[in-house]
């Protein structure tokens, strides 16, 4: 048997456990590294040489290194993170259409109404007090401009969010073609351990895309995967689609896929944080739908009473509140006539009215308690109420989604965690493994070349 | 259960948690300072409705004090004037007992005209008494006189109310016509006592008795009606101030926080948070490699 061969044996011991050692040194740098799969060196002998009858070993080789990794727990993960982002993107989202309501505060839309309706019932009792009727136009006045700013937020939140859709593509559709890049470059490299940092890459960049809009990954036997939206193939192989923007009739945003025959919708498909921002884009408008039923069906029932009741002078009267039908929320406003001159409210049920005539206004202030919204199911007032709490149901859930999808994405991060991340005892005790291998197959290579020497000295 | 913890995994378990209690910390220590339970209306929105029908019973309530108070004031001028018409009344009837004697003369009778004269322009006084601007038996007319100097009604024919509940408006301005000149005509009585005193008529003087008797009554059944209004306005004023108090308890078991039990909490959650802090520090040197 050849010292050459114990030496050949010995140096490929040496190579395995600096391998060995660099696979610790790198799990250890990485321990913290976000989405890094920890490595492990997978050893096995070398083919052994056959020499006189005799099978003689040739040490050992590094056969590969294995990235642990589970793809049903990383599937998960990807869905979970999903569903997470999307309820954190939904709720900070709604939750600020819910702090402009300022539920509790004077210039809440339910305040400003109370007080609005509280003027009216303080005019009855003295109609003809001009300070009396000054009040009740400052306090309508105040009762449109909470409906209005709250209006304005609305859009303007919606404004904010088409603004955030459309100019997120460009950098998704970024995301799909680098993962493609990566999916080209692991399958030319599928044996080193820069596959596992491409796979590692890979996978980030899934997760990122996950958050934005929710995927679904599919890991195939070479290491390769493919990136499903709603059901569509977004990414394969080395290939990849796009998304582009549009907005339909109602400027509601539309996300429209690429395909070979042409564009789909995939908008309603949309998940992780701009399935968020489209869940508060249509809660907004949900909001904005329910205050224009409110202004619309109250401004008509007011002005048609106040208009069938006479002012101080015995004229007939105008409307009191003002808007369009096609922005109604935005311009509802009180009438500029009767903003100049507050004799002009007809709280007279007669033409020849006395200075204490109320009969129209008490009219008026019965409208609070009539039920003409939802086919008579709510008040005017009990309608307010209803849409505060249709907003702050909304936010709730989505709290309460962000609470239990957070939880979830906890518990699949330590699943992941226990099989991928790096554990710094389990490392150590590698290091201590494998630093014991190379001090002894750095002595076998001393003895070895000690021994080739004596030999060499006898010649 | 986990086959394997990472060092990793437990320093964010530990970090998580401890972010989860500083959040809930953060909560209660806002719940304490503002003493409100319910922050923002996502946190219970199911009490949404009655959060805002508590809030309106309670201004519903300071509404209808302040418009039981007015009404009190209103009242209150009322039956002073009232009471002053039903004096004035009562010692023009003891003048015509004493005149309708026969033993005073025509010139004595003459002499008393006079006194009638005055006491009818005292009347008209009365009748155009006023509280703050606002007459009060002008009927819903209250921002003019009731009666002008030649003692017509000038007012409306319409009294004036005004709502103590959601159900009961009381009469708070009165018709002067119905008040003075309804069955008895008080003016035309005294009118008609100093035609008899001027031209020495015992009998008609005599006859007026009766007459300034039931102006009497006339004046008594409506001070009796103010009467009822008063109390009425005032049973409304405390029965506001007892629901005030009662919606604003409800209110207050709703939206405030029991801060004992705030407190309590805070005191826990702020160990936990400690502890979670304590446990991430030594978590930190539990590793093989501080000890390699």
């Amino acid at each position: 048997m050849s010292l050459l061969l114990t030496i050949h044996s010995a140096h490929t011991g040496l190579k395995a456990s600096a391998a060995g050692i660099n696979v610790v040194g790198h799990n250890t740098a990485n321990a913290t590294s976000e989405g890094y799969t920890r490595r492990t060196m997978v050893a096995t002998s070398s083919h052994p040489l056959q020499r006189d009858g005799h099978w003689l070993g040739q040490g050992t080789r590094t056969r590969h290194f294995l990235r642990q990794s589970d793809f049903f727990v990383e599937r998960q993960i990807v869905k979970t993170h999903a569903k997470q982002s999307q309820a954190q993107s939904a709720y900070e989202s709604i939750r600020l259409l819910e702090s402009n309501l300022n539920d509790g505060l004077s210039n809440s839309i339910v305040e400003t109404y109370n007080r609005f309706v509280d003027s009216m019932k303080q005019l009855a009792q003295d109609p003809g007090d001009t300070v009396f009727r000054s009040q009740l136009v400052n306090d309508a006045e105040d009762f449109t401009a909470s409906v209005r700013n709250a209006g304005d937020f609305s859009i303007e939140r919606q404004d904010s969010i088409r603004d955030e859709v459309e100019f997120s593509l460009e950098e998704i559709n970024a995301t799909f073609r680098s993962i493609a890049e990566h999916n080209k470059r692991i399958r030319q490299d599928n044996v080193t351990m820069t596959n596992s940092d491409l796979m590692d890459q890979r996978d980030r960049l899934i997760a990122k895309l996950s958050k934005h809009i929710g995927v679904d990954v599919h890991y195939r036997a070479d290491g390769q995967a493919t990136v499903f939206f709603n059901g569509h193939p977004v990414v394969q192989e080395s290939h990849s689609r796009s998304f582009s923007y549009d907005e339909d009739s109602d400027d509601r945003p539309v996300i429209n896929l690429a395909t070979d025959n042409g564009f789909i919708d995939v908008t309603d498909g949309l998940q992780g944080e701009l399935g968020g921002k489209m869940e508060a884009y249509d809660t907004a408008q949900d909001f904005l739908d329910d205050l224009s039923t409110f202004v619309i069906d109250y401004t008509v029932d007011f002005n048609t009473q106040h208009a069938s009741g006479f002012d101080m002078a015995g004229t007939a009267g105008g409307d009191f509140f003002s808007m369009n039908s096609v922005t109604p929320v935005t311009s509802f406003s009180v009438d500029t006539a009767i903003v100049d001159d507050v004799t002009l409210i007809a709280a007279a049920g007669s033409s020849s009215p006395d200075y204490g005539d109320r009969d129209n206004l008490d009219q008026l202030i019965a409208i609070d308690s009539v039920a003409m919204f939802n086919s008579g199911a709510f008040t005017p007032r009990q309608f307010l109420t209803h849409i505060y709490a249709n907003l702050a149901q909304n936010t709730a859930e989505a709290e309460n989604d962000y609470e239990l999808y957070s939880h979830q994405m906890d518990d699949m991060f330590e699943l992941r965690t226990s099989i991928s991340g790096v554990d710094l005892d389990q490392e150590a005790m590698k290091l201590m493994e494998y630093q014991a291998s190379y001090e002894a197959a750095a002595r076998v290579l001393t003895i070895s070349n000690q021994l080739l020497g004596e030999l060499m000295n006898v010649v | 259960m986990l086959i394997r913890s990472t060092f990793h995994s437990r320093i964010q378990y530990l970090s998580r948690n401890t972010m989860r209690t500083g959040v809930d910390l953060a909560k209660i220590n806002a719940q304490i300072s503002t003493g409100k339970k319910i922050l923002k209306l996502s946190d219970e929105p199911w009490v949404t409705s009655e959060l805002h029908q508590l809030r309106r019973g309670i201004q519903d309530q300071e509404q209808y004090a302040n418009a039981s108070n007015r009404s009190l004031s209103l009242l209150t001028t009322v039956e002073y004037a009232l009471t002053a018409a039903m004096d004035l009344t009562d010692r023009a009837k003891t003048r015509a007992i004493q005149l309708g004697s026969d033993t005073y003369s025509a010139e004595d009778r003459n002499a008393a005209a006079q006194e009638i004269l005055f006491m009818k322009e005292h009347l008209l006084d009365i009748a155009n008494t006023e509280f703050n601007g606002r007459f009060v038996f002008s009927g819903q007319a209250y921002n003019g006189e009731a009666y002008d100097s030649a003692f017509t009604y000038a007012g409306s024919s319409s009294s004036s109310e005004i709502d103590i509940s959601a159900t009961r408006a009381i009469e708070v301005g009165y018709v002067g016509s119905d008040v003075f000149q309804g069955t008895v005509d008080l003016f035309q009585s005294l009118d008609d006592f100093v035609t008899a005193l001027s031209t020495d008529d015992g009998e008609s003087i005599r006859d007026l008795i009766d007459e300034f008797d039931a102006g009497l009554n006339q004046l008594d059944l409506i001070r009796t009606e103010v009467g009822t209004n008063t109390k009425r306005a005032l049973d409304m004023l405390d029965l506001t101030q007892t629901l005030q108090m009662e919606l604003q308890g409800r209110l207050s078991s709703v939206e405030d926080v029991d801060l004992a039990e705030a407190l309590t909490s805070f005191s826990l959650m702020q160990t936990q948070y400690d502890i979670n802090l304590q446990l991430t520090s030594k978590t930190r040197t539990i590793n093989l490699f501080s000890r390699m």
